[in-house]
């Protein structure tokens, strides 16, 4: 359907965000079930067992964190941020006066929602990890190392969350919008990314490893900031690009 | 409809994250907040398998943590491990004649001192049968950092490695019998009698 509305970009971004809120609410009710499947498995001490043992004493020690959780959020960012480049999705868009630039857009003020959302509760579903574990089982046996989390760690924690979130979610955009290209890549992409794995394992060259280090490692809050954002823009431009060489509905 | 069945489950889970948060900030905890993850405090390892001055190295982390006295007069003693545990039982001579049998239980001085099963001493006749500490089992819970909180923080990955460190315990039983007295020891397999220097 042609339109002959003239409407500025802006207008046309928010519009579509606005209704993709609206119309993916149901990814955020996912987004709860998966946190809460994660806080599920880490109260039932899913997250490592270590015992050691003397003359006379034996130690088990249960380990808890509330990663696992942020695993969870991060696999639901990149899957939801991956189907937003899906046929299914992207048509939507076409219910409104678009582009190729304007859908993007608001796809990516999407994945910054999401990433906030993720990032927040995930930070607080660690601290309802701490309160399970303390009012519903036995805390004579808690120890007390690392289950006080202050509120600046807490507030460093959500936004360190919300960023790599955000970094999960340019990853599956772009991997989403690569595989668009031709349905070939569909089976390339999956079979290359297997074959670094393969490859990492028999030459010891730890490629994956490097790449998470390079973000997982940083020490500096501004170059950490500065990593994550200029990946983001990167895999965000290239998503935009190729969607751009994509053929026109 | 659907919408609103959306909206407000996502309402009711971030006000349930915002009460648990609550919660956590406003109500003081109680934790075994003893256990001390820092390793300035604990011993290293090596220590413990250093020959040189062996029994220094060990009561050097140990307190006193049990003491028995038994008025003796007779001219031998038969030490007697009274159980099928492992009994290691140092022994150190004191000035004969004073008619005093002293037995002493250390501990290393740990957040486990006050959780673990003690030796039990008898003495009974000539006879002094030492049964060791009942094997006992601990059962904790810990936190590991979030990674997303320790992003900037240096040295976090060594935390199991700190925790298994504090852990590490020892307890140590010692007699102290008069030089005019003879020892009769006779282990059932898993007794050792360890004669220190004389005092």
């Amino acid at each position: 359907m042609m339109s002959l509305a003239e409407i500025s970009l802006g207008k046309a971004v928010k519009q579509q965000y606005g209704f993709k809120i609206r119309a993916y609410g149901n990814l955020f009710v996912s987004l709860m079930a998966v946190q809460l499947i994660a806080l599920l498995f880490t109260a039932g001490g899913a997250t490592g067992m270590s015992g050691m043992g003397w003359d006379n004493i034996y130690i088990e020690i249960r380990y808890y964190s509330g990663t696992m959780i942020f695993v969870f959020t991060a696999l639901w960012i990149a899957v939801n941020s991956f189907m937003l480049t899906l046929p299914l999705f992207r048509n939507i868009d076409f219910s409104f006066v678009t582009n190729r630039i304007s859908s993007n857009l608001a796809n990516i003020g999407f994945m910054i929602t999401a990433a906030v959302a993720g990032g927040g509760t995930a930070a607080l579903g660690s601290i309802l990890l701490r309160n399970i574990l303390y009012y519903l089982t036995e805390s004579g046996s808690l120890i007390g190392a690392n289950f006080m989390v202050a509120p600046g760690e807490l507030f460093i924690g959500v936004v360190v969350g919300m960023l790599y979130l955000l970094l999960f979610s340019a990853a599956g955009y772009f991997v989403g919008a690569l595989l668009q290209l031709h349905r070939s890549l569909y089976v390339l992409v999956p079979a290359l990314l297997l074959g670094v794995l393969l490859y990492d394992a028999a030459y010891e060259s730890a490629l994956m490893l490097r790449l998470i280090g390079f973000f997982s490692l940083e020490l500096s809050p501004l170059l950490f900031v500065l990593k994550i954002a200029g990946a983001v823009l990167l895999l965000w431009t290239g998503a935009g690009l190729i969607s751009n060489r994509a053929e026109i509905r | 409809m659907q919408l609103k069945f959306y909206r407000y489950t996502f309402i009711i889970y971030s006000a349930v994250l915002l009460l648990s948060l609550a919660l956590f900030y406003l109500f003081p905890k109680t934790v075994l907040s003893e256990i001390e993850l820092d390793s300035s405090g604990v011993e290293d390892q090596s220590d413990h398998d250093a020959p040189i001055d062996w029994e220094r190295e060990q009561l050097g982390g140990a307190k006193l943590y049990h003491e028995w006295h038994f008025d003796y007069a007779g001219a031998c003693l038969e030490v007697a491990p009274a159980d099928s545990e492992e009994v290691r039982v140092h022994v150190k001579r004191t000035e004969a004649g004073t008619g005093r049998i002293v037995a002493e239980e250390y501990r290393r001085d740990s957040p486990l001192s006050g959780m673990m099963n003690s030796y039990e001493v008898d003495l009974t006749g000539n006879k002094l049968s030492v049964k060791g500490p009942q094997r006992c089992e601990l059962n904790f819970k810990v936190f590991t950092p979030e990674f997303t909180v320790v992003q900037f923080r240096e040295g976090e990955r060594e935390h199991s490695q700190r925790l298994h460190r504090s852990f590490e315990f020892f307890q140590l039983f010692y007699l102290y019998v008069p030089g005019d007295v003879e020892l009769d020891f006779e282990p059932d397999g898993n007794g050792h009698l360890i004669i220190m220097d004389e005092e």
